[in-house]
């Protein structure tokens, strides 16, 4: 019984009703939340909350309705979705199951299917993108993620190499203290602020007070006002901390970082401790979390031609060196728009550049089931090239034989 | 016996043809002065090398929203705008060009709705003053707040809309040479010719603190100020730059030019010859500076095929005929003469040829695959559908395949201009961006997604074929009902089409995005959108294969495939977010609740009792005769 209710097609039909349905509202609501928060609401979820008066108020008035958001109606997400339809595929072909070229096609098409609704599941799991910026002449040897933030103590003692103590911005939060293992440092987060203003106080009365003491906020005046969480897709999330460090329980200061004081126009946030042989110094920071690669990779000529007489890009690339010591790997090469540097299990793509082209913007993926989209489609476009060509092939045929039957029957007569 | 009209349809083809060639080699010259080839001439303006009159079309469009001006009952063309505009603003400036529709905006200048769309120059010149503070304070406004353009009221839109009208339209009226002094512009460049030098001199004097000639100081400072002004205003090249890579020169560049050859430059000049003699009325001297320029700057054929493609609108015809194609067979579909199916498909052939043909002058134009943008892409799914609705009606002979193919060929052609997007300067050829910008890519995937999106449309135009039937005639006879499973066939099988065509399509945009930035699916609006049309179709054909429709249930998703379909094509275009987002576009916005509301009137229609419209028209033409006696 259940199981004819799972195989039947009507359940197919609804199934593909509801993910029409939340695949339009989920449309619509990235005008409020942009197509990465929209994905997580409606895309990746089992339950879809999708406020459709206020959609639909966006629709005809285009401006979000906001005093109707309170009301949303519950859709199956994208993982209940995708999850019945691979049920309701495997059991139907199991009910109904004949042998014979005849259903070769549809077979091949929801073998192909089934494949491309795992992928998806796979690469929503698996996938990560992060992001490499090199300036002309320069090179980097790591990739900053586009959205999550670390906290990191780094030991800069060392001559030829740093240790990097991270914590995840998921640790982060008001009160919260970390021990760093391995050194007698202790972390106590006074201030987590997944979003916020970093600004000069001067002389505004109405600037919020902050506890830090050390570093560019002390110099610089700097301070911090908490914001709301944006989710637009130009928009960036100013993760910013206040964070008191303490070395044996004592306390060595108090520091305001941000993944906006992190990107060059403010020199790092450094300390020294004094040590039995001279002294240690530190960083500390609040920046987008890295991922460090074995090999680096060196900007030698980044081109961005126009169209003449206009601002409409033409073609950009990056000439880079690609050196891994490691496995004695020195090659130039030449990254352009849908011509990625592929290596180590990582793919490097052109994805933008600074405003004055002195820079360039890679973007990194890591997509171990990369391949997997690609038979899925291969299978579902040959399931369906054969599928239609032998249902017209019949159609033909059954068309021949009722002229050739219409023909005799006046002689018949 | 009905008359046969054998030769009927030829000629109803052949004088389609005939007709639309016409305007190509017909003159447009006017009282002597040579328009045809002063209209041909290249110059480059957003990025791509254009003949003048597609300037003055694309940049008329941008103001007015047509492509001609109506002065005085007369039809004025672009090009002749153009040319008043730029040589005689005392006279452009009284045409009414300005399109202004919002009932505030007039209002705020003391005019109404009933005093017409179309304002001129000299209507508006009054109120700049207060045209300028009302955009200043908004802009100062949208600054204080981090407003941007999208949070705009739909008056602001239209006060800014209109602020940029006048820029463009100030802009353009110098683009050729600068103004002021138009009668006397050779003497002006002479002037300029010979105050370079002991301007230069006097300057470099003035700069060392010596003594220095302040007459020869003054003309040539005003001069150079000026046409340096000119440089920073203007974006329409008029000569190519002796370096191929480098931008077109722009009239101000030219004149500066003289600074270090001492030389006028010869295409500058012969501009100013031609604003001349057409101010005094010289139609020799301005058709001969007009064949100067042409063999100064050469540009290969381009600018003269696209020149001879405007003059035709070609789509344009198309579109006639398509309809007139549609009216034939609904002619036809009453009184069943078969000549009239024959000369219906004769003009669909004639306005396909036409298609085609300027299909393939745009591509031989561009360089590149067909659909570039969503203008061509309209054009291309027209084409598509066509095709496919032509290949039915030559197999099955009924006037339905023609019907569907006549009826997705005008309505694409007549969406098309609407879809112009408003960052391209109104140009339907503008170059590609650059990360769309691969042949491979554009011809396999968007062509393929295309070609999904006319055979989504022609399902569903055979749907409303169906209720219209349904509507109007009870199926009673075996003839109708087979009729009625021929179409339920047709329309199955297009539809396994554009489910085949739009999920290869879709898959390839995926397998493209992977290779160009490693995400296979993004989730981008378009993306759904053309996720939504896999999804319907497929719905729709499991629907049908389980039952849960039959013939009339499968003919109404069909037309409710058209309302995804034209969602997924431009409407998800115009959330202005993602990678496919062109910028809002009002104006396509109200076709698409338009058309969406067309077929939810069909889907309506299909859900009333079969006949119930002949009826009520019986009901209606025909009222239940009282005055005959009760028992006859």
């Amino acid at each position: 019984m259940i199981f004819n209710a799972l195989a039947s097609l009507r359940l197919t039909v609804w199934l593909l009703a509801m993910s029409l349905l939340v695949v339009f509202f989920g449309t619509l609501d990235q005008v409020q939340w942009g197509i990465r928060h929209a994905q997580a609401i409606y895309f990746e979820s089992v339950i879809a909350w999708t406020p459709v008066i206020s959609l639909l108020e966006l629709m005809v008035t285009r401006n979000y309705g906001t005093e109707a958001a309170w009301f949303k109606l519950p859709l199956p997400g994208g993982y209940t979705l995708g999850a019945l339809l691979v049920v309701n595929l495997c059991a139907a072909h199991f009910r109904h199951y004949k042998v014979g070229w005849r259903h070769a096609g549809i077979t091949i098409i929801h073998g192909g299917v089934v494949l491309l609704l795992i992928s998806g599941f796979l690469i929503s799991a698996l996938q990560k993108e992060s992001r490499m910026w090199i300036t002309e002449g320069g090179s980097s040897q790591y990739s900053s993620s586009f959205y999550d933030n670390e906290l990191v103590l780094i030991d800069t003692s060392a001559a030829d190499f740093d240790t990097v103590y991270s914590i995840p911005e998921a640790q982060l939060a008001d009160g919260a203290v970390v021990a760093l293992p391995g050194t007698a440092f202790t972390l106590h987060v006074l201030d987590y602020m997944p979003n916020a203003s970093v600004f000069a106080a001067g002389d505004n009365p109405d600037a919020p007070m902050t506890a830090a003491d050390r570093g560019a906020a002390a110099r610089m005046g700097l301070t911090a006002d908490e914001q709301p969480r944006v989710f637009q897709e130009n928009r960036v999330n100013a993760a910013t901390a206040v964070v008191e460090v303490r070395h044996e329980d004592a306390v060595v200061g108090t520091w305001l970082v941000s993944n906006v004081m992190d990107d060059g126009r403010i020199p790092p946030q450094t300390f020294t401790l004094p040590t039995d042989n001279g002294e240690a110094s530190y960083a500390i920071a609040l920046r987008f979390t890295r991922t460090y690669y074995p090999f680096r990779l060196e900007l030698l000529d980044f081109t961005h031609e126009k169209y003449p007489g206009t601002d409409i890009p033409k073609n950009f690339s990056s000439e880079v060196r690609l050196v891994d010591p490691e496995n004695g790997v020195d090659r130039t090469t030449l990254i352009f728009m849908n011509n990625p540097l592929r290596y180590d299990g990582h793919t490097f793509y052109q994805a933008s550049f600074s405003p004055d082209d002195t820079s360039s913007m890679l973007q990194v993926v890591d997509n171990p089931a990369a391949t997997v989209p690609y038979v899925a489609v291969a299978l579902v476009g040959l399931g369906m090239c054969l599928h239609f060509a032998m249902k017209l092939w019949k159609h033909l045929g059954r068309s021949r034989r009722v002229a050739i039957q219409q023909t005799e029957t006046p002689a018949a007569v | 016996m009905r008359p046969q009209l054998k030769h009927l349809p030829w000629l109803a083809g052949m004088f389609a043809l005939i007709v639309a060639l016409y305007p190509v080699f017909k003159s447009h010259n006017a009282d002597g002065f040579d328009m045809d080839a002063l209209a041909a001439l290249p110059v480059q303006h957003g990025g791509r090398v254009m003949p003048l009159d597609t300037l003055a079309r694309n940049q008329l469009k941008m103001i007015s929203g047509k492509t001609a001006v109506e002065v005085d009952g007369k039809t004025m063309p672009a090009i002749r705008w153009l040319m008043e505009l730029t040589a005689r603003p005392e006279v452009a400036d009284t045409w009414k060009v300005f399109r202004m529709d919002h009932p505030e905006l007039l209002g705020r200048f003391g005019w109404s709705h009933s005093d017409g769309k179309f304002y001129s120059f000299a209507q508006l010149q009054p109120h700049f003053m207060t045209l300028d503070e009302e955009t200043r304070s908004l802009l100062e406004r949208e600054n204080r707040f981090g407003l941007t353009a999208d949070d705009r009221t739909p008056y602001q839109r239209s006060l800014m809309s209109l602020r940029g009208k006048l820029d463009r339209y100030h802009r353009l009226s110098q683009s050729l040479h600068p103004l002021g002094g138009l009668d006397n512009l050779t003497q002006e460049y002479m002037t300029w010719q010979m105050s370079v030098e002991p301007g230069s001199a006097a300057l470099n004097a003035q700069i060392a603190g010596e003594p220095y000639d302040v007459m020869a100081f003054n003309r040539f400072t005003v001069l150079a100020d000026r046409y340096m002004r000119l440089q920073q205003d203007v974006d329409v090249g008029l000569r190519p730059a002796e370096d191929p890579e480098r931008p077109w020169l722009t009239v101000g560049e030219l004149l500066l030019e003289t600074l270090a050859t001492a030389q006028l430059d010869p295409v500058a000049l012969a501009h100013a010859e031609l604003v001349e003699s057409w101010r005094r009325g010289d139609s020799e001297t301005f058709n001969a500076s007009v064949a100067s320029l042409q063999s100064a700057v050469d540009a290969g054929n381009k600018p003269v095929i696209e020149h001879h493609l405007n003059v035709a609108s070609p789509f344009t015809m198309a579109m006639v005929y398509y309809i007139v194609a549609l009216v034939v067979l609904c002619a036809y579909f009453i009184v069943r003469h078969e000549s009239l199916r024959t000369s219906a498909a004769a003009l669909i052939v004639a306005a396909f040829l036409i298609h085609t043909v300027s299909l393939a002058i745009r591509v031989y134009l561009q360089g590149r695959p067909p659909v570039t943008n969503l203008y061509s892409s309209a054009i291309f799914c027209g084409w598509g559908a066509v095709l496919l609705g032509l290949l039915f009606e030559r197999f099955n002979r009924d006037g339905f395949g023609g019907f569907a193919a006549s009826m997705v060929g005008f309505s694409t052609l007549v969406i098309a201009p609407a879809l112009t997007s408003t960052s391209s300067n109104g140009d339907t050829l503008e170059p590609m961006r650059a990360v769309l910008a691969s042949d491979f890519w554009l011809t396999t995937h968007v062509i393929i997604v295309t070609l999904g999106y006319s055979a989504m449309f022609l399902a569903g135009k055979i749907g409303c074929f169906y209720v219209v039937r349904r509507a109007t005639q009870r199926s009673e006879t075996a003839e109708a009902k087979r009729f009625d499973r021929r179409l339920y066939g047709q329309a199955y099988g297009i539809t396994c089409f554009g489910l085949l065509f739009s999920f290869i399509g879709t898959m390839l945009g995926g397998i493209w995005a992977d290779q160009s930035w490693g995400r296979f699916w993004g989730w981008d609006p378009k993306e759904n959108g053309a996720l939504m049309i896999v999804l319907w179709s497929a719905l729709m054909l499991h629907a049908r294969f389980g039952g849960v429709v039959q013939l009339r249930g499968f003919m109404l998703l069909a037309i409710f495939g058209n309302i995804i379909t034209a969602w997924s094509w431009f409407g998800t275009n115009m959330l202005g977010i993602g990678l496919h987002s062109y910028g809002f576009m009002d104006q396509a916005f109200v076709s698409l609740y338009l058309y969406w509301f067309s077929q939810v009137g069909f889907i309506a229609l299909g859900c009333l009792p079969e006949g119930a419209f002949s009826q009520l028209v019986r009901r209606v033409v025909r009222p239940p005769n009282r005055a005959v006696p009760p028992s006859a």
